[in-house]
């Protein structure tokens, strides 16, 4: 929590100069799925050159060339060329570039730089070219603390993912979870890629289901802090805690609007857990749902214009969707007797959701056009609670396949499961949305 | 530490070692057979000590409940676990008619301690979402609450409170545990 100032104030990131952008030649990828199939774009990543000898640039190019290398990676558009071809190209200037050199190891972008301390900053320059046509897509300086080259590498990035597909990459966004790594089950938060691991709670109590807010200043969450499941919010500056929802039976699964005004959750306040919506300022609770069965797991439409939720009327838990003023209710998944924790695709057209199948669950997802239905995950324990990343080309969930609970991330067909935890069970992950 | 001390400490452990020798040697020979000619070691009386010794509860105490009442604390209640746990079906919540016997013993109780107040917990197994399961365990802590209501136990002597499938009773991954843990579970929180 103490973290943000010195962060904003790390992260006077100097944008330098965009040299030359030329639209036409971007190959056009926006909207598709990127999984197995997907199309990639061959991206050569060299390393970048310290401009100084000293062992601490030298170190940091190292770490910052490494960094950006996963996160392009894992942004799941990029084919990265591997290294060893590199060395094919010789002698590599990065001033002087080759790019009939660059194609002939099958790339199509080529990304360079370097990076050098100044006045105790570490300054990193990168440029991306598209390699067929030599021209310059991007041309970035940044600047930041000593021992941000991580947030360097993910800013520049989200960037390149930005200039190809004119939406933002995640590698600055943020992973909330539940873990009991310290005995009782308290909240933490994560880098996407599962680095700096940090506690966010310290009450000595059950606390479960933790959503950040869209703008990353606040979490909310259910604690049995004072002996009652209630609802609690935690924000960045000044850790206030505010018992949002109190007393009235219990109080769970908050779900934050898409704008950040107001909560959906669960509460058994008039005798029956039912959906209902309450401001972020814990006023004006309007009970959305009036059914003697129970309701529960609320999730908003990325438009806000609908709720996902779970209701077991029919006589087994499945998701049902209704208007955001509890009107319309229809009934969405009908396959499996045990459907639970849907989570909205960001582009609004696919559902996520938690399947039992035998006594263990596996990841799903549901296409809302054609209601077609396709399993993410199979044979590999119980995989629980899934969640879009805000570009929705990935998914975290929790699984218990190694014989504790660990929280992995995947893409949206189920390839390339990625395990980010490793100490004692960690569950309930949320992805951050992209902040401001 | 003085150079006598140190010596006059040596020598005291020197004697215990030699004591303890000793007496150990002795342990291991047979019993030793006292004769005529043995005479008995002088005793020396013990210290005076003041014990309170308590009287203990005449039956007519126990008859009145005042010996019941006054000493037992509401953890000596849970602990002796006056009110029995009632168990649930996989998913379900409905109180099944083996035990509504539990349940109506349990009301016997509550009916004749009238001052009791009681948390009802609700509990699951690990086969379902949190999320599902909190209600669930909602749904179960409700239903004991009507049925021992039905039975004539005020509705203001209850409290309820789910934990979910996050307190099992029996931590395992197999049939016993989660049957054990699909549960009711009756706290005394004051009398």
């Amino acid at each position: 929590m103490r973290m943000k100032p010195v962060l904003i104030a790390a992260f006077a990131l100097f944008c330098w100069t965009t040299l030359f952008y030329s639209q036409q030649q971007i190959p056009d990828i926006r909207g598709k799925i990127y999984g197995k199939g997907g199309v990639r774009i061959k991206l050569a990543l060299p390393d970048f050159r310290p401009k100084e000898s000293s062992e601490t640039t030298i170190s940091a190019a190292q770490k910052f060339h490494q960094v950006l290398w996963d996160d392009l990676q894992f942004s799941g558009i990029f084919q990265m060329v591997q290294r060893e071809y590199y060395s094919l190209i010789s002698p590599f200037d990065e001033n002087r570039l080759n790019f009939e050199d660059w194609a002939s190891i099958g790339s199509e972008a080529l990304l360079v730089g370097n990076v050098s301390s100044q006045e105790e900053k570490l300054v990193v320059e990168a440029r991306l070219f598209d390699v067929k046509t030599g021209q310059q897509m991007i041309g970035k300086r940044y600047r930041s603390d000593a021992d941000q080259h991580r947030l360097i590498a993910h800013t520049l990035a989200d960037e390149i993912v930005r200039t190809y597909t004119g939406q933002k990459g995640v590698a600055t966004t943020q992973i909330v979870f539940v873990s009991d790594r310290e005995g009782s089950k308290e909240v933490y938060l994560m880098d996407y890629d599962g680095d700096s691991q940090r506690r966010i709670t310290y009450f000595q109590s059950i606390n479960l289901f933790p959503a950040i807010s869209p703008d990353g200043e606040a979490i909310a969450f259910t604690s049995y802090l004072e002996e009652n499941p209630d609802l609690y919010l935690l924000r960045r500056h000044g850790g206030n805690i505010v018992r949002l929802v109190a007393d009235l039976g219990m109080s769970t699964t908050p779900d934050w609007s898409p704008d950040g005004k107001k909560l959906l959750f669960t509460s058994s306040r008039d005798g029956n857990a039912e959906i209902y919506m309450v401001k972020a300022d814990g006023s004006d609770v309007t009970r959305l749902t009036r059914n003697h069965t129970i309701d529960t797991s609320p999730c908003w439409s990325p438009t806000s214009r609908q709720i996902a939720f779970t209701s077991d009327r029919s006589g087994s838990p499945q998701i049902y969707i209704m208007d955001a003023e509890g009107t319309n209710i229809t009934r969405l998944t009908r396959q499996g007797n045990y459907n639970d924790t849907a989570s909205w695709s960001p582009n609004g057209l696919e559902i996520a959701y938690a399947s039992r199948v035998g006594g263990i669950f596996d990841i799903f997802v549901i296409n809302l056009t054609n209601e077609e239905v396709r399993r993410l995950t199979i044979d590999s324990g119980s995989n629980e609670n899934p969640s879009w990343s805000p570009d929705g080309r990935h998914i975290v969930f929790s699984s218990n396949r190694s014989g504790s609970y660990q929280i992995y991330t995947m893409y949206p067909d189920g390839s390339d499961q990625k395990r980010l935890t490793t100490r004692g069970n960690n569950t309930s992950p949320r992805w951050s949305r992209w902040t401001k | 530490m003085t150079w006598q001390k140190k010596e006059s400490l040596i020598l005291v452990s020197f004697l215990l070692i030699l004591m303890l020798a000793f007496s150990f040697s002795c342990a291991r020979k047979a019993k030793p057979v006292r004769t005529a000619a043995e005479e008995p070691a002088e005793v020396t009386p013990p210290e005076e000590v003041t014990e309170e010794v308590k009287k203990p509860a005449t039956a007519e105490e126990w008859e009145a409940g005042k010996v019941e009442k006054a000493e037992l604390t509401v953890n000596d209640y849970n602990v002796m676990g006056v009110l029995k746990d009632v168990h649930f079906d996989f998913d379900k919540y409905n109180i099944k008619s083996q035990e509504a016997t539990i349940l109506e013993e349990n009301s016997r109780w509550l009916l004749a301690n009238p001052t009791v107040i009681v948390l009802i917990e609700g509990h699951c197994d690990e086969r379902g979402t949190n999320q599902y399961n909190l209600a669930l365990g909602e749904r179960r802590s409700q239903s004991a609450k009507a049925y021992l209501i039905a039975l004539g136990v005020s509705p203001e002597r209850f409290k309820t409170i789910s934990y979910g499938e996050e307190m099992p009773v029996d931590p395992g991954h197999n049939e016993i545990a989660w049957a054990k843990n699909r549960r009711a579970h009756f706290l005394i929180i004051s009398k």
